[in-house]
């Protein structure tokens, strides 16, 4: 077991017109490899910022402090050059939404070709504006159609249409796989998904999270949902965000049980009440340029101390997990 | 679920309507000559034809029908602009049909090169403008070329010909040929006056390219295909050659096409300094000769040609775009 | 300092308006800024001196005196020319956009009709039958110039029709035009501004080459008209850049102000941080 991703107290910052958004407050993770960490959290809490900040493809914003190591590599400060060959190899992202993830003007079978050309080595301007469709005589072709296959296209027939097809051809669920055959196509060390069944029926859901949980058995994933179905069945790790901080992370099964930071309870009952169906769940907009002092939480906070406007909680390491809330930091108590 | 509409039909409709503009420009200079003040027979066929003809004044009104009821007369013009009749030009003797294509070509010999070229540099420059926005080398891109879009054309001509021609004795002082070459020879010596003419309506049609292009990429920048395709590793100029630009050009094309007529004119501006010989030039002589037939067709020609553009480019806007094909 | 402030907000429309009231006050203030009366004959084909700043012209003409006095004709005619433009534009578009149906067909069949023709030609063609006056040009420009801004209000239009405000100006009792008058009108006045500056900018270039091809109208000198002149009367053959260069620079000028104010309008903030702060 070795770790393959730390996140050390980052900090990412946006210019606006309105000020300077902290999308990022001082994150704080690890991932060993092998693990599945699932990354839990509403709009605006800073889960995509905080997943594109890893490939380092957070523009506009900037990296405004901490440090992110991979594969025993600190990649915050490593040139653009560097970060490209990371990319795709080390680091690969499963984008959300297949329709607009997808370039609509080339056909499938090109947008795979280029990974292919990437495949081969052959990163040249030349071989990536003329990748086309790959067929059968194509290097690279059976890796393609072994992946493709893994993924449910399973008939060579199947597989040329889809190639010949264009994005805005696609069902909810093919384009689904096409985005996972995308990224594993390199077959990286690590991949994202980014919030994988938000965008899709439920038949397409439950062969998508079927698919995921495959793969989250032979691959190191990190999944961005704010759905608890979909992290309790593929993650064995879950980290829980709330205004650009880690408020409460440990092992899936021990949070959803036995959630600890007052934020994890609320998030969990509604999803609970909502009984699976997607719901957002409005606590109350923070504004992510003036936050208030202390804890993020604490206006909605139905345990809020006096103490929490006044002071930000300091992550505690408690069994099974670690939690950023004043409820706990006194009687901390450490892991041996 | 597949929505079918038969990019035929499309196509059909949008000749058809063309088609109605070009009958409504024909009616248009029909009745025109004998909407304004004065003796129609004199809007009609010009100034020095009227003022040349003397005594004869009376048999060229039978002549041209326009004793008869207007109705007959109508259909009568309709019949010479179809059948190629369009009336004589005293100015340059000769029918105004033979008048105007002679002209025309050599318009078109600046046009369309003119237009791949600016399409090329803009799309080029549009494009590292966007990826580099609010830097120096936007500003200085953007900037200048913007102040080169706002020259008139035939400004921006002067200086050119004052410098390259006059000052530097690099090109010619005009005309499209020095004469008497054949073959080789010839050809080579039309584009060494094509030269600086080209050089103007490429540099300000790239301009405007440029704007466009830079504005289109901008926002393709924004979209997720781009974030994606960054995600996996591509280099950021095949990012922007490639996958930004590709999507840009649809817009593109669409602009050239709106735009095509302001070319055309901007050409023919051009023309007039340059002493090329295409519309810009029958357009002057016939605007000092009062020659109204002239400038009635050349208005005419630059019209079909302008709605020819326009459906060139509504096609290859449909062909760009897999979405609608 | 409050002026560096406003530059700070968006230093595009600043710089151009700038520009452009500047301009435009050298040209209202002519009569007093200028040395020489520019209709005064004097002694011709002079070059520049201390006495006549650019020379004179072929007539004998100050230039500069000239030069400042054109100033009010071509800015003038760039003005009226986009003001009826816009509102002609402005009226076909609300109007189509709002009541739709069979008008709007109608009236955008009539913009897209209009849109087509190429518009130098045309101005060009009545011109010559009108002979030079300019009125009839201001008119002219105006009355062709219109469809594209007619095309970009109805978008405006057809978008904030949707908006909650006019449901319940409806249900209020409201009649159409005095929502199409209160509401929808002054929601499309940014829009309609910087089609306006635009449009002023087209209207310039037009008549510019009006003039040039020699339809301007002789008794009022615009900058256009200087060009015509200097080219057609020997200006350029005698390689008289003092007489050509200024008008043309004085144009490129004020449509280079007029294109900054407008890009200063539609510079939008950077798409991607519509990522972030939507979620």
């Amino acid at each position: 077991m070795s770790r393959l991703l730390e996140v050390r107290d980052l900090h990412v910052h946006f210019d606006t017109a309105r000020g300077v958004v902290r999308a990022n407050n001082g994150i704080n993770l690890a991932l060993d490899t092998g693990d599945s960490l699932g990354i839990m959290g509403e709009s605006g809490c800073g889960k995509t910022v905080l997943i594109l900040s890893l490939m380092r493809l957070q523009q506009p914003g900037v990296i405004a402090g901490g440090s992110i190591w991979f594969d025993g590599r600190e990649v915050t400060r490593v040139s653009q050059k560097e970060m490209q060959r990371l990319r795709g190899r080390g680091i690969a992202l499963i984008p959300q939404n297949h329709s607009t993830a997808l370039n609509p003007a080339f056909s499938i079978g090109e947008q795979l070709g280029e990974i292919l050309q990437r495949r081969r080595g052959k990163t040249g301007i030349w071989h990536m504006l003329t990748a086309g469709s790959p067929s059968a005589g194509t290097p690279g072709y059976g890796h393609l159609s072994r992946t493709l296959s893994s993924l449910g296209f399973v008939n060579e027939k199947a597989l040329q249409r889809l190639l010949a097809s264009y994005p805005h051809e696609l069902s909810g669920g093919m384009g689904q796989r096409v985005l996972i055959a995308m990224a594993l196509l390199l077959e990286p060390k690590l991949v994202i998904a980014d919030e994988p069944t938000t965008a899709l029926d439920r038949g397409s859901r439950v062969e998508t999270l079927d698919l995921l949980g495959r793969l989250s058995d032979n691959t190191t994933l990190i999944v961005v949902s704010h759905e608890v179905q979909t992290l309790a069945r593929i993650c064995n790790r879950v980290a829980v965000m709330y205004g650009g901080r880690v408020v409460e992370s440990g092992s899936t099964g021990r949070v959803f049980e036995n959630p600890r930071h007052p934020y994890t309870r609320i998030l969990l009952q509604s999803q609970q009440l909502a009984r699976g169906k997607t719901i957002s769940l409005f606590v109350g907009a923070l504004d992510m340029v003036r936050f208030p002092p202390g804890c993020p939480f604490h206006p909605f906070c139905p345990e809020a101390m006096p103490v929490c406007s006044e002071e930000e909680p300091r992550e505690t390491v408690l069994e099974g997990g670690r939690v950023a809330c004043h409820l706990y930091s006194r009687s901390a108590t450490c892991l041996k | 679920m597949e929505k079918h509409v038969h990019p035929q039909a499309v196509v059909a409709v949008k000749t058809g309507r063309y088609l109605l503009v070009l009958l409504l420009i024909i009616t248009f200079n029909f009745i025109i000559p004998r909407l304004m003040p004065g003796d129609p027979l004199l809007n009609i066929i010009g100034e020095e034809a009227y003022y040349g003809a003397g005594g004869a004044l009376e048999n060229l009104r039978e002549d041209l029908g326009l004793d008869r009821p207007l109705i007959r007369q109508y259909f009568d013009y309709l019949g010479g602009v179809f059948t190629g009749d369009w009336g004589y030009s005293y100015l340059y003797m000769q029918p105004v049909l033979a008048a105007v294509a002679g002209h025309l070509g050599w318009s078109l010999i600046l046009i369309l090169p003119a237009i791949v070229l600016a399409a090329l540099a803009g799309a080029f420059t549009g494009s590292l403008a966007a990826w580099r926005r609010k830097t120096r080398t936007d500003t200085f891109l953007t900037g200048s070329l913007l102040l080169a879009y706002s020259m008139p054309h035939y400004w921006l001509a002067m200086i050119m010909l004052f410098i390259f021609a006059f000052l530097l004795g690099w090109f010619p002082l005009g005309r499209a040929v020095s004469g008497g070459l054949e073959g080789f020879a010839c050809f080579s010596d039309v584009m060494w006056h094509m030269v600086l003419p080209l050089g103007v309506l490429t540099l300000s049609k790239a301009a405007y390219d440029h704007l466009i292009v830079r504005s289109s990429v901008v926002s393709i920048i924004g979209e997720d295909y781009i974030l994606t395709a960054q995600s996996r590793g591509v280099s950021a100029a095949v990012v922007l050659f490639k996958h930004g630009l590709r999507n840009a050009l649809a817009p593109l094309v669409t602009v050239t096409a709106i735009q095509f007529g302001m070319l055309f004119s901007g050409a023919v501006m051009v023309e007039v300094v340059f002493s090329w010989p295409g519309m810009g030039t029958l357009i002057y002589e016939a605007i000092a000769a009062r020659d109204y037939p002239l400038l009635q067709y050349a208005f005419f020609i630059i019209t079909v040609c302008v709605l020819a553009a326009n459906l060139l480019a509504d096609l290859a806007y449909r062909w760009l775009d897999p979405r609608l094909r | 300092m409050k002026l560096a402030k406003l530059f700070r907000r968006n230093p595009l429309i600043f710089c151009g308006s700038t520009l452009i009231i500047l301009i435009i006050l050298a040209a209202l203030f002519s009569p007093w800024l200028a040395p020489h009366d520019p209709w005064q004959y004097q002694q011709a084909f002079l070059e520049p001196s201390r006495e006549h700043w650019l020379g004179t012209n072929d007539v004998g003409q100050d230039i500069f005196s000239e030069l400042l006095a054109a100033g009010r004709v071509s800015l003038g005619v760039g003005f009226v020319a986009a003001l009826v433009a816009a509102a002609t534009g402005a009226v076909v578009g609300i109007v189509a956009g709002f009541r739709r149906g069979v008008l709007d067909e109608v009236l955008m069949g009539a913009t897209d009709t209009v849109l087509v023709i190429p518009v130098l030609p045309l101005v060009v063609l009545i011109s010559a039958y009108l002979g030079p006056n300019l009125i009839n040009v201001c008119l002219l420009i105006g009355l062709v110039m219109w469809p594209s801004i007619a095309r970009i209000i109805r978008s405006r239009v057809l978008s904030l029709r949707q908006s909650g405000y006019v449901e319940s100006a409806r249900a209020l009792g409201a009649g159409d035009r005095w929502i199409m008058l209160h509401h929808i009108l002054p929601n499309a006045m940014p829009v309609l501004l910087a089609k306006f500056v635009l449009t002023m900018a087209g209207a310039m270039l037009i008549e510019a080459s009006v003039s040039f091809l020699g339809l301007g109208d002789p008794g009022a000198k615009s900058w256009g008209m200087m060009l015509y002149y200097a080219f057609s009367r020997g200006g350029f053959i005698r390689e008289m850049w003092w007489w050509y260069l200024p008008p043309g620079l004085a144009i490129a000028l004020v449509i280079f102000a007029l294109n900054l104010v407008n890009l200063g309008f539609e510079e939008k903030s950077d798409p991607r941080l519509k990522r972030v702060l939507e979620g």
